[in-house]
């Protein structure tokens, strides 16, 4: 008899219940109803409660987020943290199999399962945040209400409460900002550029393939410039919740990873000539040196965790050659069972 | 390889931007969040059987031969081979031969108030001559000729329509006006998003008294056997004396008060953004009826009109409804059946038996008022 688990009974029940939700309210109404309009009210609430200033509730509502969603944000950096600490072990494999592709993907996937580190890892509680994300832009610019159609949008989002209904519309002035038009003195840009660029810095992964070593590189740059050009052309109001996020970003992943490859990055070297072709390094150190952050405390921590891991994979390769054993006594009595 | 990358990694925002909404508006601006880009919504006006309307691309246009089966452009200013005024939303105001118009503005103009010939289509002045004032969005109205215009930068101008010069010192208020003002006994009546109605001397533009409702205003006020009726986003509507004192208020209703009201035999009857139009008596506020009964319609935006005995309003589901002002039955709703055309947030005119009727998707319709049949429709893009 097929018997479901509870976790998976109660996953199922509640998917069911979201189609079902989803069939009968439509897609755009549940989106509107379970993020959008609670976003958008709690911003306008907030605004009311400190003094009118749309600017303090974008703030606080983007911290709110942030810590709501810190569960999701906690696990994607740990499990980047975790393939950041296997960079030394997949430069090996990637080394030692570089001609047989084939060979190279079965040993990398080993690599993953036996240190217990799923790469999906790092990406599925970013994509779980995009929804609520892409919830709080709409509901920045939407609270704006910078043209009287969008006003009229908005009267058909506000909940019916005095404080909500009397704070409308919003006070778009925010220190030299207003928030539904562009920064006209590009201050914004520049923060929004650099605080991204920092994060970025601080995120990405060392690695020794050259091609990995240029799309990073390219997207340290690229990211940054793009929501810099972006925060030129939408609402300032966008742009501070941009700058915000990525202040917050930024402290987390000091705590979680610590500077990572921006540690020993000196402003010097940020004009300096990138070498021609990027060489892969020959060595394990100087990966290992870039994802260390600076503390004694957090190299010890490190050196720990990869003592641990390697603890993991002999005992996986033990476990491999159990099991192979198993699989040899297997098949051998097979082939006893088919000459009988 | 790299350049592969940077397109990759260039469409990946893009989309993600596509996915939020965030693209460039119609008015050469950015459109965020999933918003409506700006359209204007000025409202059709009939004088000497010609139609004047603010067109959804900035253009004032002239239409003749309303009474024929195809209407005709008389002409359209600013011209074809000149650049559009931007958005306009108030609509146009026809009086001793001029029609005047307020401008919102747009990517490449000013937001201005212009005077335009009735018989020709030129401009006689603009006002300010030079520089601009805040967006425009509320109606000019115009009482012993002097014009007043509210602007969202919180000023009621007041206009000199032989000069197009001002005539008193613009009255500020704390906030935006989009609302249009109410002229009566010399006295100029504007709400603003301060929450406020303002009580001014129409001469001096001194303020004599102001009353604040619970929320911003951005319903014109209109004025009835001495009372003044102003609705607010506080989703109340007021009726005040003429001193500025509260007489009574509605309090029942489910949105915001944007549309101006009409009066009917000691009737007054309001569009509300939830959906619904009210009739109230005039005297004490008690409702008299409510349209629709059961399901809600679409926002009422636009102020509905009032012919003899029968109330048209547009709305946001893209149709316009005929009532029996007494009892609020619907007579007809137009076009029939599950048909609509595009949101109608401009105000309806009507006119020797027909209802024009602006809607978001730029065409003017002319509605036959016995039966709700379409007599012609006119589009007002380039």
């Amino acid at each position: 008899m097929f018997r479901l688990s509870r976790k998976t009974l109660i996953i199922l029940a509640i998917a069911i219940a979201v189609v079902i939700v989803l069939v009968m309210l439509g897609p755009i109404e549940v989106w509107n109803l379970v993020l959008l309009q609670p976003i958008l009210n709690l911003l306008v609430l907030l605004s009311s409660v400190f003094f009118g200033s749309f600017g303090i509730a974008i703030i606080i509502v983007t911290i709110i987020v942030r810590l709501l969603t810190l569960p999701l944000t906690l696990r994607q950096l740990h499990a980047t943290k975790a393939m950041s600490a296997l960079a030394p072990k997949m430069q090996e494999i990637q080394k030692k199999y570089a001609k047989d592709q084939e060979k190279l993907r079965k040993e990398i996937a080993n690599l993953y399962k036996e240190s217990g580190v799923n790469p999906a890892g790092c990406m599925l509680p970013l994509l779980i945040q995009f929804p609520i994300w892409i919830a709080l832009y709409q509901s920045i610019t939407r609270a704006l209400a910078s043209s009287p159609e969008e006003l009229l949008n908005l009267s058909q989002n506000l909940y019916a409460l005095p404080i909500i209904q009397q704070t409308v519309p919003l006070q778009a002035q925010f220190l030299w900002l207003n928030l539904g038009a562009p920064d006209r003195y590009f201050i914004l840009a520049v923060l929004c550029g650099a605080s991204m660029w920092v994060l970025q810095k601080m995120s990405t992964l060392p690695s020794a393939d050259p091609r990995q070593q240029s799309m990073s590189r390219t997207m340290i740059w690229m990211m940054p410039m793009m929501f810099a050009i972006f925060t030129l052309m939408v609402p300032s109001g966008l742009g501070l919740f941009w700058v915000v996020s990525n202040i917050i970003g930024i402290v987390m992943q000091y705590y979680i990873t610590g500077w990572g490859t921006l540690a020993g990055f000196s402003l010097g070297g940020l004009f300096a000539k990138p070498p021609a072709t990027a060489p892969p390094p020959a060595t394990t150190e100087p990966a290992q040196q870039l994802q260390t952050p600076m503390g004694a405390e957090q190299e010890e921590a490190l050196a720990a965790e990869r003592m641990k891991q390697e603890k993991r994979l002999e005992h996986g390769k033990s476990r491999d050659k159990r099991k192979d054993r198993r699989g040899g006594h297997r098949d051998r009595s097979r082939k006893a069972r088919r000459r009988s | 390889m790299k350049k592969r990358f940077s397109l990759l990694f260039a469409l990946l925002i893009v989309g993600c931007l596509f996915l939020t909404g965030c693209l460039p508006g119609a008015g050469g601006g950015f459109l965020c969040g999933g918003g409506s880009a700006p359209s204007g919504w000025s409202g059709p006006v009939v004088g000497n059987d010609t139609l004047y309307v603010g067109s959804m691309t900035g253009r004032v246009i002239a239409l003749e031969d309303l009474s024929m089966a195809r209407a005709r452009i008389k002409w359209q200013y600013p011209p074809s081979d000149e650049s559009a005024l931007g958005y306009i939303y108030g609509t146009p105001c026809v009086a001793d031969g001029v029609v005047y118009v307020g401008a919102y503005g747009g990517a490449t103009r000013d937001p201005k108030v212009y005077a335009i010939d009735l018989e020709n289509g030129w401009r006689i002045w603009a006002y300010p001559d030079e520089g601009s004032i805040g967006p425009i969005i509320g109606s000019p109205v115009i009482a012993n000729s002097t014009l007043y215009v509210g602007s969202s930068d919180g000023k009621l101008y007041a206009i000199d329509i032989e000069t197009g010069r001002d005539k008193w010192w613009p009255f500020e208020t704390g906030d935006d006006i989009w609302a249009a003002p109410a002229v009566h006994d010399g006295v100029v009546y504007i709400g603003s998003f301060d929450q406020k109605l303002y009580a001014l001397n129409a001469e001096s533009g001194v303020e004599i008294w102001h009353f604040d409702t619970g929320a911003a205003i951005a319903s014109t006020p209109l004025i009835y056997n001495d009372t003044i009726y102003v609705g607010s986003f506080d989703r109340k509507f007021y009726a005040l004396n003429l001193d500025g004192t509260k007489k009574w208020l509605f309090d029942e209703a489910g949105n915001w008060f944007w549309a101006k009201a009409i009066a009917y035999h000691n009737t007054i009857i309001a569009g509300c953004l939830d959906g619904r139009v009210y009739a109230l008596d005039a005297e004490t506020g008690d409702c008299k009826w409510y349209y629709p009964p059961e399901e809600l319609v679409g926002p009422v935006r636009g102020a509905p009109a009032l012919v003899g005995d029968v109330v048209v309003f547009g709305s946001e589901d893209g149709k316009v409804y005929a009532l029996d002002a007494s009892t609020g039955q619907e007579l007809w709703h137009y076009p029939p059946e599950e048909d609509y055309i595009g949101p109608v947030r401009a105000p309806i005119c009507a006119g020797n038996g027909v209802v024009y009727v602006h809607a978001s998707n730029q065409k003017i319709y002319a509605v036959d008022m016995e039966y709700g049949r379409i007599n012609w429709s006119f589009p007002t893009s380039d």
